[in-house]
């Protein structure tokens, strides 16, 4: 017991840094609890205000949609479920739940502290969060199924509640399934020989086939969550659940004595990493990506070939493809952003939306273009080492980097616009628009990087500014005003990363 | 300002450079001039400013003042110019996620245009050991194996000035005394070597010592004039020089 309260309190205290950390962002200083206070009341007026607009769009939406609909959506349920069951076994079977960063191993794993000790805390944080992270959605698309399917004519407070019962029982299969998740990913750092055994990690995927034969027992957890919602269910079936879950949770928690910590910081040298990091993780994606695949390609030769017959900017060309086809996620990551980001353009364009959301459209452009796009740019770029051997200027050298990411972007946008635009005059504009579209973000995300200060800041001023710049000269001159702003915006963005890179 | 004729000018000059970090002087008004073949040992404490002097040398980072040529070519001026004459490698050299270190090699040759540059790619992996590992991603090497993978790109592109930081810190002895043979015939060959360091092999014996201390250098020259002018009378280790420079500072700054 003692070694849990120890390891509770450490990871109290990191995750109470990491918080203060994030508050420093909106300004906080360490020491001034009023702020601290100001902040919380903030953001529970703020959850208040977006729950309760939620809820009531949620109901509106409810009260419009047919019943047919409602049984279809009360039907998925139970398949959704198992599918997010299979997912996170999957997933604890592939690597172990249990994950250490440096320092964990460091102090933690190398200590005389039952493993156990370390398992629990870890595994209500990850319940928690998830939950955190899983319910709020229940209970908007249980709110929008319940507003029809218990009557139009019932109160609010009839409807929320039918989502907060199902929700209960919805925070019993997040533990159930996490639990079981754990007993299946520490079997990899109690028995190694679990690790060699290939495609175990398969396993959990023959639960789908089997919910045809056997659904009663495949789907029991998903469709108790649908029959709660309705009614009070039995006792019989509650225990039933709850037992399972408790025998499960303490299933695990006998079997992380036995947890092999040099196994355990074997499976976390990954995680480590990525969590080192720290709030780059997320601000740099692609770097997190690298991580990843120096992982997954670790051990493996490479394969193809770079051409033989190349040289200067047409070799510095392939070996970017090369990389690019190395790992295609990242190409096909780029081709689904350009579709999804002409898709909310599209239906920007048609609803004849408020101003409001196109800004929120280029923010989105900026804060978070595809993962790929600068992916071998950036590395020739930030890697001075690397850079000296590449005699190209910067613009050249962004040509051969992004090229592909570039194309596949343009694919992924012109294809969504060719197959929803109006008429042909708006499809011919829409498929000249979209490189220059793409060569901005591509220009701005490449000065950012190569002025290596600001990154973020850069390219969300570059971006604003060009699309700015455009969207005036298209309101005082139409469409020859926006051609001439984008031919200037892209030799101001030319010039300036051809100077940086 | 006129440049001088590269036929003329030293291989580098480094000009009375300075750079701050701020309020913070990492560099002040250094200079120092460089030969053809010649191989110079930057030694000084951690912090003396060494590493930043290399980066002001390779183009990496800008002086704050003064001005550094290679071959009678301004490096502020004309950085891409310098690059086919300069490399620095750094301690911890990075490579690239999807390349094997063969790839590395083949790449850096095409994107120079090299002919023919197989057998000699071969020769450096054979000679600094990585032969066995040529089909291996880099990020699965180790610090020192790393290292000589980044020689071996620097050797094949053939630098008229090769930047070298720390370069014994990652190897292990035999490996350093095999590289410090390797040096030896690559300054044979005409190659200038600036390096950075905090020990050298008994048998090393730069041609110039040029010894920092807070930004400044504050002595250099042969090894033989630094031993009369520093008084150094047991054995010319970079610890008696560094110690000799720096009595010789205070006693210097007190007088």
């Amino acid at each position: 017991m003692h070694d849990v309260r120890t390891i509770v309190w450490l990871r109290w205290k990191l995750f109470r840094d990491d918080l203060v950390y994030g508050l420093r962002l909106l300004g906080y200083e360490s020491g001034e609890r009023i702020y601290a206070l100001y902040l919380a009341a903030l953001l529970v007026f703020w959850a208040f205000a977006i729950g309760s607009y939620l809820l009531d769009q949620a109901i509106n939406v409810g009260r419009l949609i047919s019943f047919s609909t409602v049984a279809t959506g009360l039907e998925i349920i139970p398949i959704i479920v198992l599918a997010g069951q299979v997912w996170v076994w999957v997933n604890s079977l592939r690597s172990t739940p249990l994950k250490l960063s440096f320092s964990d191993m460091a102090y933690v794993a190398t200590s005389p502290v039952n493993p156990m000790a370390i398992a629990l805390p870890d595994f209500l944080r990850q319940t928690f969060f998830r939950a955190l992270l899983l319910l709020p959605f229940a209970l908007i698309f249980m709110t929008v199924l319940g507003a029809k399917a218990i009557g139009s004519n019932n109160p609010i407070v009839e409807i929320i509640f039918f989502s907060l019962r199902s929700l209960i029982t919805g925070l019993i299969i997040v533990v159930l399934t996490g639990a079981v998740g754990w007993l299946l990913g520490m079997q990899r750092v109690i028995y190694p020989a679990v690790r060699r055994v290939p495609g175990l990690w398969l396993m959990p995927i023959v639960l789908i086939p089997l919910a045809l034969i056997w659904p009663d027992g495949m789907l029991y957890a998903g469709r108790l969550l649908v029959v709660s919602a309705f009614e009070p269910v039995s006792l019989v079936a509650w225990f039933y659940l709850i037992g399972v879950t408790v025998v499960t949770v303490v299933g695990m928690l006998f079997f992380s004595q036995f947890i092999n910590m040099t196994q355990a910081i074997d499976e976390s040298q990954l995680f480590a990493r990525i969590q080192a990091l720290g709030i780059m993780a997320w601000r740099q994606p692609d770097l997190q990506m690298r991580l990843r695949m120096q992982s997954a390609v670790g051990g493996r030769q490479p394969w193809l070939r770079l051409p033989k017959n190349l040289t200067g900017g047409q070799a510095i060309a392939a070996r970017a493809a090369l990389s690019y086809i190395r790992h295609p996620v990242m190409l096909i990551t780029a081709g689904l952003w350009g579709s999804a980001m002409t898709y909310a353009a599209l239906l920007i364009v048609q609803a004849a939306v408020p101003v409001q959301l196109v800004a929120a459209w280029i923010l989105v452009a900026g804060l978070v273009p595809p993962v790929g796009l600068l992916y071998v740019y950036r590395s020739d770029v930030e890697e001075t080492f690397l850079r000296q051997f590449l005699p190209l200027d910067g613009f050249l050298l962004l040509l051969a980097d992004a090229l592909l990411p570039i194309i596949a972007v343009c694919i992924g946008g012109i294809v969504v616009w060719v197959a929803n635009a109006p008429d042909a005059d708006a499809m011919l504009a829409g498929v000249m628009f979209i490189p220059v579209i793409v060569l901005i973000q591509a220009l701005a995300g490449a000065y950012g990087v190569a002025r290596g200060e600001k990154a973020l800041q850069t390219r969300l001023i570059a971006i604003m500014l060009s699309y700015g710049a455009m969207a005036l000269a298209y309101s005082a001159f139409a469409g020859t005003g926006v051609i001439a702003a984008s031919a200037l915006v892209l030799m101001l963005l030319i010039g300036l990363v051809t100077q940086e890179g | 300002m006129s440049e001088t004729p590269a036929e003329a000018a030293p291989l580098l000059e480094v000009n009375d450079v300075s750079y701050r970090y701020g309020s913070f002087n990492a560099l002040s008004h250094v200079s120092l001039k460089a030969e053809p073949g010649q191989l110079i040992a930057l030694v000084g404490r951690n912090g003396a400013g060494k590493s930043t002097l290399l980066r002001c040398i390779a183009g990496w980072t800008q002086p704050t003042d003064g001005e550094i040529k290679i071959k009678g070519i301004s490096v502020s001026k004309t950085e891409r110019q310098i690059r086919e004459h300069v490399v620095l490698l750094p301690d911890t050299p990075p490579f690239y996620s999807e390349l094997s270190a063969w790839e590395h090699l083949q790449f850096t040759a095409q994107v120079h245009s090299y002919m023919d540059w197989e057998d000699e790619a071969e020769e450096l992996l054979e000679r600094y050991g990585l032969l066995a590992n040529k089909n291996a991603f880099p990020f699965t090497f180790s610090r020192g194996m790393r290292y000589k993978l980044a020689l071996c790109i620097a050797l094949l592109v053939e630098p008229a000035l090769l930047l070298m930081d720390e370069p014994l810190g990652p190897l292990d002895p035999v490996s350093a005394d095999d590289l410090w043979h390797q040096l030896a015939r690559h300054k044979a060959d005409g190659m200038t070597i600036l390096l950075s360091s905090h020990q050298l092999p008994p048998e090393a014996t730069p041609d110039l010592y040029v010894i920092m201390e807070g930004g400044e250098v504050i002595a250099q020259g042969t090894p033989d004039g630094l031993r009369e002018s520093l008084k150094i009378t047991g054995e010319m280790s970079l610890d008696n020089l560094l110690r000799g420079a720096l009595k010789e500072r205070r006693e210097t700054t007190h007088a």
